[in-house]
């Protein structure tokens, strides 16, 4: 019976019922067997006719949800908010084992990831422009708090999130590096001369770890990158450090090194000659995606791919149509519903456009998806930063003036996205996140 | 099985044929195969030539098997509709239906989730595990214990370690 794999027909031994839940379980197993002699493989069916012996041995009296079979649970619970699985773990113990299922976290991610928008996260960054009141009223704490913004509630109110390594007062303020399956990557200390502290954290679990130090040291500027192969359940943070040209071809010299979550140190690679900062990283397919210059002055777009499993940097074609060499203009990678997307803004204040790689890896299926005309609402437009495609089909875009905007690409509408009791410039830059249950432990063999 | 294997019809003449489905109850219910066939568990039997004449459902009961086959036969025909009037209005439809649909008891609920597990009818499993979380989301633990007839295992202490361990969460 493919695809049923795991789906009611266990009960793992964690899952305690009752008394009587033994004979129930007797009672389902000879069921089954005498099932399975009959050529058929039904799952669940021994637990639906032991449920219902129990229901006459008990009347009507015991409510039967609590009868549900352990991975039935996992699904319904992985259909709701993270935080508020960590309220459901005092219901009972049993639910205590299913809210600490690794399970139950792989399974919430790919929901709330397919199914649901993602939230926002941003932090306080004082650039000089705003009002003195305001920053006074946000000094208190907002440089040290995370502001965590969930695009699927009614509200609009963002909910603040203390950072553990930053409780004991710290001046430092932090930045988003990056976020992946809930995990986010911060840096503390990042204006510093010397090398910030990177951390990674969950925010809804308030799990943490910093990083160690790194192993090549640092120059000039140091930028990092964080992601997670499917195949390896591997996180990774790189490090790149540009350090100059080569006088003797041109090409630009990059450091690298990688840390794996769960590890001791760093590990150095090869360098690259590659560019890989100021953009924003994007991460599909189990790459972390970078749009870079290769030679210097040339003007060429390349898409720089890292490879999180095999850790090698790759190519991918730019779609066709863009050609940056003739006209100035700004360019984003940004992933829409799961596929490498680039937004190009000329800088003639035309229309920002939208192309979408469908398949990836396969330059002929760039696809320009969308093409937002200049209006008077937007002001110039290579000010815009694509941030993801609501499940209405909106497009959420953020404005460097701090604003966030939803676009209806059918309607060519404009709303702004408000959030209560926040001033606007407090946004920036802003990351969408997934809230998450994804521990930073358990895929690494360590423990809690 | 293997005679009724040879006696079933070629698919192309299959649109109009009717399977038998049992309860465990013994009753008999009649259904088109496009409607049989929306249980992935039903389609596998009859893929592996079994369930020529009445298809045995051991641990569905009537009262049960009759709403599972409601819920059939109305994707079918909203599938249907969907493919004649274009997605949209029939997507509102399924909505409809569907909350009208599962506006039940919670015991009844349960019955129909293990139905929809054994028969592997995927929207159904949807649509029933999606209302239970419905019903608990936002509730406290005690509220929740009551729904699912839960009994608090945990001493006083226990509990309040766990709530202090991920204390921002009950704020």
């Amino acid at each position: 019976m493919s695809g049923s794999e795991g789906r009611g027909s266990t009960l793992p031994g964690a899952w305690s019922l009752e008394p009587g839940a033994l004979q129930q379980q007797g009672l389902g197993h000879a069921a089954m067997d005498h099932h399975q002699n009959s050529g058929l493989q039904l799952e669940g069916f021994g637990l639906e006719k032991a449920a219902m012996g129990k229901e006459r041995k008990e009347g009507q009296r015991r409510g039967k949800l609590m009868n549900l079979p352990y991975d039935i649970l996992l699904e319904i619970l992985s259909r709701l908010p993270a935080r508020f699985l960590l309220q459901c773990r005092c219901v009972c113990k049993s639910w205590l084992t299913l809210v600490r299922d690794p399970r139950l976290a792989k399974m919430h991610l790919a929901r709330a990831s397919q199914h649901r928008n993602p939230s926002l996260i941003f932090n306080f960054r004082d650039n000089g422009t705003a009002d003195l009141n305001l920053i006074l009223n946000f000094h208190v704490n907002g440089n040290r708090v995370l502001y965590l913004f969930d695009l699927n509630e009614e509200g609009c109110e963002a909910v603040t999130i203390e950072l553990p390594f930053l409780s004991s007062g710290s001046p430092n303020p932090f930045s988003i590096l990056g976020s992946c399956n809930g995990l986010v990557c911060v840096a503390r200390g990042f204006s510093l001369p010397s090398d910030p502290d990177i951390y990674i954290f969950n925010p809804i679990t308030r799990e943490c770890t910093m990083l160690p130090e790194p192993c090549i040291a640092h120059t000039s500027r140091a930028d990092y990158a964080f992601g997670y192969h499917p195949a390896t359940d591997e996180y990774k943070v790189v490090r790149t450090l540009f350090t100059g040209t080569n006088p003797l071809t041109g090409s630009y010299q990059t450091k690298v090194e990688v840390y794996t979550l769960g590890s001791k140190s760093w590990r150095r690679l090869e360098d690259t000659e590659f560019l890989l900062w100021a953009s924003p990283s994007s991460l599909v397919n189990g790459a972390i995606h970078w749009l870079s210059g290769y030679h210097l002055g040339s003007g060429i777009y390349l898409i720089v791919y890292f490879d999180v499993g095999d850790e090698e940097f790759r190519v991918l074609d730019p779609p066709s149509e863009l050609n940056p060499s003739r006209e100035k203009g700004c360019a984003s990678l940004v992933v829409l519903e799961g596929c490498l997307s680039l937004a190009y803004a000329p800088d003639d204040g035309g229309s920002l456009v939208v192309w979408v790689m469908k398949e990836y890896g396969v330059k002929e299926s760039w696809t320009k998806q969308f093409v937002i005309q200049r209006g008077a609402v937007f002001p110039p437009m290579n000010y815009l930063q694509l941030l993801c495609l609501l499940k209405n089909g909106e497009i959420l875009l953020e404005h460097t003036i701090k604003r966030l905007f939803c676009y209806n690409p059918n309607t060519k509408m404009v709303r702004h996205l408000a959030i209560h009791d926040l001033p606007n410039w407090i946004m920036h830059p802003t990351h969408t996140y997934v809230q998450s249950l994804v521990s930073l432990w358990t895929n690494n063999g360590a423990e809690e | 099985m293997a005679s009724s294997s040879s006696s079933l019809p070629s698919p192309s003449s299959s649109s109009s044929k009717k399977f038998i489905l049992r309860s465990s109850d013994g009753k008999h219910f009649e259904v088109d195969e496009a409607v049989a066939l929306q249980s992935e568990m039903i389609k596998q039997m009859v893929e592996d030539g079994f369930g020529g004449d009445v298809i045995p459902l051991l641990n569905v009961s009537s009262i049960v098997l009759s709403k599972v086959i409601d819920y059939c036969k109305k994707h079918v025909e909203l599938d249907f509709k969907k493919k004649m009037d274009g997605d949209n209005e029939a997507h509102e439809e399924i909505k409809n239906w569907d909350s009208e649909y599962i506006n039940v008891g919670v015991d009844e609920l349960y019955h129909l989730i293990m139905a929809a597990n054994y028969l592997h009818i995927k929207g159904l499993l949807d649509l029933t595990c999606q209302k239970v979380a419905d019903i608990i989301k936002g509730k406290q633990p005690e509220q929740i214990r009551k729904i699912f007839n839960i009994e608090n295992d945990f001493t006083p202490e226990e509990e309040q370690e766990i709530r202090k361990e991920h204390s921002w969460a009950f704020e």
